[in-house]
């Protein structure tokens, strides 16, 4: 059983291999320890891609060789385009650590194996996890094709989902020949172990290492987020894409042109990854349009990259209506709430009082404190890009406000099942960001305003 | 305001977030499984996997028993709670190890809103109406399996 999940781990190794072959070759290499994150989201994004072409076009049956065409090509590009070295991504990850800091790294590593030895074997738990796996399952055993045609009596099963999880949790499953049910919880937790190599790589560029340490190790052990990505729901990709959309968003901000594409990138994958995650990408190109559109117009055209996530939305939004399946939650918000019988007066109560339940729940308490702390430092401090990027959280929260509060289901349910999910959603970006406000070095282009000269202090070669 | 203090207040926010992520961890380490189990206060509702999976064997195995997936089988939870979302977790398992075998889909009688997306089956919480057409086919552990009255 150890050395399945060990070969599982290496098929996820390989996978971001392939995601570093295409973040150096399309120029989307972070420059910090946070690549590796960056590398396996490359990767999950590409089988994804492979997946969701071979099956909106016909070609069911290609979907495994189609993906390791596609995970093949990004090393290949890497090869063909001069940027292969391994270099620059060893010294980006080496990091030069007070022996405090190791500790506490080491005690993140330590609990991540461990836990990962906890999702190794695990049975399915959630509903959401078993609709990723039965999917996955459906494409190692027939390509989806019993699904996804017309008429289907597979159509209900939330058939409208994009196929982003499922597509990783197959190759992982096609790949060693072994069932989906039983490696989806190890992926679902080696996602959220990414989140974490995510937002803490990327702390350490921009606070001291101590703080950048504790915050992984604050990541590692969210287990609000964490429970989720083990026991069965495929939030934890909206989770790490906000939490990328966050760091980009705020690169973008103090004048990282790359930081566009970075953007996209987290876009693609929440669009993969879930109907919500759309629905942010969605949000996300509209701020980060109007943003430039206020304060830095002369940046506007780098910025259609974020149109990528709407053609790949779509592709299989017209392929579904091509099956005439319902799109769910599209409908739900169509709806009145009225119509349910349950005013929008309750609903505000029954929200207000789920949220003051999640804010004060263990997990999550501190944030009560974090946060306004962080916001509040950021704008002291006149950190513009901080304070940019937290507007765009708020504009993220708030939509998903109003449309969770417009949906005809019924609401205690929602708040019981749905709500703490969104919360999840957000609380590690805002996480980053408060610590990054609060504690992080003010750069001149956060002083300046937005367009000014990046000139970022990095402590690891301080 | 004062920045030393907010600074003093998003340093005891870390620690409280971190050190809350961890006692969550701690004490589901000390449940009854001996490694850590996912169980969000959601999860909770519908009782730790490895108590839950017992349940899903012994609807599996009645379901075996009567002759596999395909009869039209309606499955009844004792409580509503146990529903949702134990009842799609429970059936989506089953319909992993069916799956592509029994493609029709069982649909729900009138009143009964809970097809279960599962070939052939569906599920409810309490009983159904006297009328509906079913009758009991096996019953384990509160989970009575129904099957319609001409099959």
């Amino acid at each position: 059983m150890t050395t399945i999940y060990f070969l599982v781990f290496i098929v996820l190794a390989l996978q971001t291999v392939s995601g570093l072959g295409w973040i150096r070759a399309l120029g989307l290499d972070p420059d910090g320890p946070e690549t590796l994150g960056y590398a396996w989201v490359a990767g999950f994004v590409a089988t994804g891609i492979a997946v969701t072409i071979s099956v909106v076009s016909g070609n069911n049956r290609l979907w495994y060789p189609a993906s390791i065409v596609l995970l093949g090509a990004g090393p290949a590009l890497a090869v063909a385009r001069n940027r292969a070295s391994l270099q620059p991504l060893v010294s980006n990850i080496r990091l030069r650590l007070p022996l405090s800091s190791r500790i506490v790294l080491g005690a993140a590593i330590i609990l991540s194996v461990v836990l990962l030895g906890s999702a190794a074997g695990d049975r399915l738990i959630q509903d959401g996890w078993s609709l990723l796996a039965i999917k996955a399952r459906a494409l190692t055993i027939d390509a989806l094709q019993s699904f996804y045609t017309p008429g289907s009596p597979y159509l209900d099963v939330q058939a409208d989902y994009p196929l982003g999880m499922s597509a990783t949790v197959a190759f992982v499953s096609k790949t060693l020949a072994i069932p989906s049910w039983s490696v989806a919880s190890f992926v679902g937790f080696f996602s959220f172990l990414m989140m974490a190599a995510i937002g803490g790589g990327a702390l350490f560029e921009r606070v001291k290492p101590p703080s950048a340490a504790f915050a992984t190790l604050g990541f590692v052990s969210a287990w609000g987020v964490g429970s989720w990505a083990m026991g069965g729901m495929i939030d934890v990709l909206i989770s790490l894409s906000v939490l990328g959309m966050a760091i980009e968003f705020e690169r973008m901000v103090r004048g990282d042109d790359a930081a566009f594409r970075r953007l996209a990138l987290f876009a693609v994958l929440a669009t993969l990854a879930k109907n919500e995650g759309l629905f942010f990408a969605t949000i996300l190109g509209v701020f980060v349009g109007g943003y430039l559109l206020v304060r830095d117009r002369s940046r506007l055209g780098k910025a259609w990259v974020l149109l990528l996530p709407g053609v790949v939305a779509l592709i299989w939004k017209v392929f579904l209506m091509g099956l005439e399946i319902e799109q769910g939650q599209a409908t739900q918000l169509m709806t009145s709430p009225t119509s349910t019988g349950v005013g929008m007066g309750v609903r505000l109560n029954l929200y207000w009082i789920a949220i003051q339940g999640l804010w004060t729940a263990p997990v999550w308490f501190g944030l009560l404190f974090l946060v306004p702390s962080g916001a509040a430092i950021a704008g002291i401090k006149k950190c513009w890009s901080v304070v940019w990027t937290f507007g765009l959280m708020g504009v993220l929260w708030a939509a998903f406000t109003v449309a969770y509060l417009r949906m005809s289901m019924d609401p205690v349910f929602l708040a019981k099942t749905a709500l703490p999910r969104l919360w999840g959603d957000v609380a590690p970006a805002l996480v980053y960001l408060s610590i990054l406000g609060a504690f992080g070095f003010l750069v001149p282009a956060d002083r300046d305003g937005p367009g000014g000269a990046v000139a970022l202090r990095d402590p690891r070669r301080s | 305001m004062n920045l030393s203090l907010l600074k003093t207040l998003a340093g005891a926010g870390i620690v409280l977030w971190v050190g809350g992520g961890l006692s969550q961890l701690g004490r589901e380490a000390l449940g009854p499984s001996p490694w850590f189990r996912a169980k969000s206060d959601t999860v909770q509702a519908v009782g730790r996997p490895t108590e839950r999976l017992p349940l899903v064997e012994v609807v599996l195995t009645m379901i075996q028993q009567q002759g596999g997936f395909d009869r039209g089988f309606l499955v009844v939870y004792p409580r509503t709670d146990s529903i949702a979302p134990g009842h799609v977790r429970l059936f989506h398992q089953a319909m992993l190890q069916g799956y592509p075998h029994h493609p029709n889909v069982g649909q729900a009688p009138s009143g009964m809103n809970y097809p279960s997306g599962l070939p052939g089956v569906i599920v409810m919480p309490g009983a159904p109406a006297p009328d509906s057409g079913y009758r009991v086919a096996d019953q384990n552990q509160g989970v009575r399996l129904f099957l319609p009255v001409d099959k």
